[in-house]
């Protein structure tokens, strides 16, 4: 009996998923996740926000608008969540390139992907490993969330539907901004040999094409569109806005995923195994 | 009789290192067919290929009528590759189980599954230990192990005893011997008394060609004896009075190769053993054929 795809996608999803609850491995990320938020919630947010719910910040707000607009943080239902949006967008980029980095080198280098390959198409086993990583990095921030939702009832918030609207409309943006940081993985983990390699690969890769495309641009104002193109361009109009609003924002990282998905398809394709 | 295998001008080169240089060649369905050659020879390149884990720089492979890495080989092609090891972090039972799952098996069968080869490997004790807590033969017999869930048709073993001990490969080359009835096992080693003791035919790779296809089957007329102490000069003019006796060919002190006309003789063997009982000649093993070893490496000397 042979399985569609998309099963052997969802069962792959599945393994790396309970690499998170099973291993030790999992437990020391879901850990050190746990402690950065709690210091992140208990030592920025909470007396953050507290300093928001105040009335004369919210008539200043006006005059403290800079490249962080607080007049849009207080349009959020809580500034919780507002300051939650905040450190979530500008933080977990990062921690997406740290945990997803090694998707497929590791396997491949310890041959466990041979075992795979008798089994499964290459790309289902890419699929389904950048599925389970998509799984992981959703858990965790819906965990955090969570997390952040206690503390905004804790400080005296009713549990509204706007509350539960935002903290959705949190959860599926910032997933959407990780997405192509996460597909950039998945090829950084094709084209190299370790997670080590493919986290340096991406570092020098995210801080020298913006270099290279400014030179670019100096030269060239034409070429200043492409700046777009960057995983993550679009998190500074992100960062100042309100729920629901920032749709048009959407098509970037979803396209950027794609393109870079395509190029991980192709590549491992070719790998040798 | 049907292809199980089937190489039509199969190269592959590594930079400038050419491994394998237009190879053709079928492997048919039946007795496990072992793969021999020197280190560096293409034999692990050679198994690599048909299991789809590089891809060839020229010509074309069938296995089971399909292209390696096809979704329709998915449960007919076990392999064990060479260095390949399981995730540490994971039981052995829970990975055999994904892998089954893979191959398209239910849940519950997929238990079931884990279960029987497992035990075919002797790690029914050690199936809920993590894979970084096994020895490295315990890793091996695992990996052997993944390889025949779901009952392939054809079983690609990359050195399968290298790293077991003496029993556990002797169990494995029972395991083999058992499972060949309704599975073809192509299997690459350096031991050659193993795979005298297997296989039917042997493929020998030299300088990326196959140079050689030896069928154990086609050697008669040819018998090996081992005595126990030096005493073969006593021996020669009795056996050159045996009838059929052709040719003796001293091996070593110990051993000695007799020719004979295995039509005119079909008994010698029995006649060889009553000569050496009348002679209370003690003897420490009479086998009919030549070794692999002279098979391979002298037959052009």
């Amino acid at each position: 009996m042979h399985l569609p795809v998309w099963s052997h996608i969802w069962l792959l999803s599945q393994i790396e998923w309970q690499r998170l609850f099973v291993t030790r491995r999992g437990w020391l990320t879901l850990a050190a996740f746990c402690l950065l938020w709690f210091l992140l919630l208990r030592y920025v947010v909470m007396p953050l926000s507290q300093w928001m719910l105040d009335p004369a910040i919210i008539e200043g707000a006006e005059m403290m608008a800079g490249w962080v607009d607080l007049r849009q943080l207080l349009l959020w239902p809580r500034p919780e969540l507002s300051l939650f949006w905040l450190l979530a967008l500008l933080l977990t980029p990062a921690a997406a390139v740290l945990f997803s980095a090694g998707q497929i080198c590791r396997d491949r280098s310890r041959g466990t992907l041979r075992f795979y390959s008798l089994r499964v198409d290459r790309d289902s086993i890419l699929l389904g490993r950048l599925l389970g990583q998509l799984l992981v990095q959703g858990t965790l921030l819906q965990l955090a969330l969570l997390a952040c939702l206690l503390l905004a009832l804790w400080q005296g918030a009713p549990l509204s539907g706007d509350l539960l609207s935002a903290m959705v409309f949190c959860w599926l943006f910032v997933m959407l901004t990780l997405l192509p940081f996460t597909v950039l993985m998945s090829l950084m983990s094709v084209w190299l040999n370790s997670s080590r390699a493919a986290v340096s690969m991406a570092i020098l890769l995210l801080t020298l094409l913006p270099l290279l495309l400014g030179v670019l641009v100096y030269y060239w104002p034409q070429a200043l569109p492409a700046f777009a193109w960057l995983p993550g361009a679009q998190i500074p109009v992100l960062v100042n806005s309100s729920p629901w609003q920032p749709w048009a924002e959407l098509g970037l990282p979803v396209g950027q995923a794609l393109l870079l998905l395509t190029l991980s398809l192709v590549s491992f394709r070719r790998r040798s195994l | 009789m049907t292809a199980v295998i089937a190489c039509t001008g199969l190269s592959k080169s590594f930079g400038d290192k050419t491994v394998l240089k237009e190879l053709d060649f079928q492997i048919e369905a039946g007795a496990p067919v072992a793969l021999v050659g020197a280190n560096g020879a293409g034999k692990t390149t050679l198994l690599s290929l048909l299991c789809g884990y590089l891809t060839p720089d020229q010509g074309h492979i069938q296995v089971l009528g399909r292209m390696p890495g096809s979704q329709g080989l998915n449960g007919r092609l076990g392999a064990l590759p060479q260095d390949a090891q399981f995730d540490p972090d994971f039981s052995l039972a829970r990975q055999l189980q994904w892998l089954a799952r893979l191959q398209g098996m239910t849940a519950s069968k997929a238990n079931t599954e884990a279960e029987r080869v497992l035990a075919l490997v002797d790690l029914t004790a050690e199936a809920g230990l993590k894979v970084a807590q096994l020895s490295h033969g315990m890793r091996k017999r695992l990996a052997i192990a993944q390889a025949l869930l779901g009952e392939p048709e054809l079983v690609v073993l990359d050195e399968p005893t290298a790293g077991l001990d003496p029993l556990h490969a002797k169990s494995l080359r029972d395991c083999i011997q058992q499972q060949s009835t309704h599975c073809t096992f192509v299997i690459s080693s350096h031991n050659l008394f193993e795979l005298e003791q297997l296989c039917g035919t042997v493929l020998m790779l030299e300088q990326g060609k196959i140079r050689q296809q030896a069928t154990q089957a086609s050697e008669t007329g040819v018998l090996r004896l081992q005595l126990c102490q030096e005493n073969s000069q006593q021996l020669l003019p009795l056996l050159q009075q045996l009838p059929g006796f052709v040719k003796l060919q001293l091996v070593n002190k110990l051993q000695l190769e007799l020719q004979y006309d295995a039509v005119r003789a079909a008994d010698f063997d029995v006649q060889l053993l009553q000569l050496l009982h009348q002679q209370s000649m003690d003897y420490r093993q009479l086998s009919r054929g030549q070794s692999l070893e002279q098979q391979l490496f002298q037959s052009g000397g």
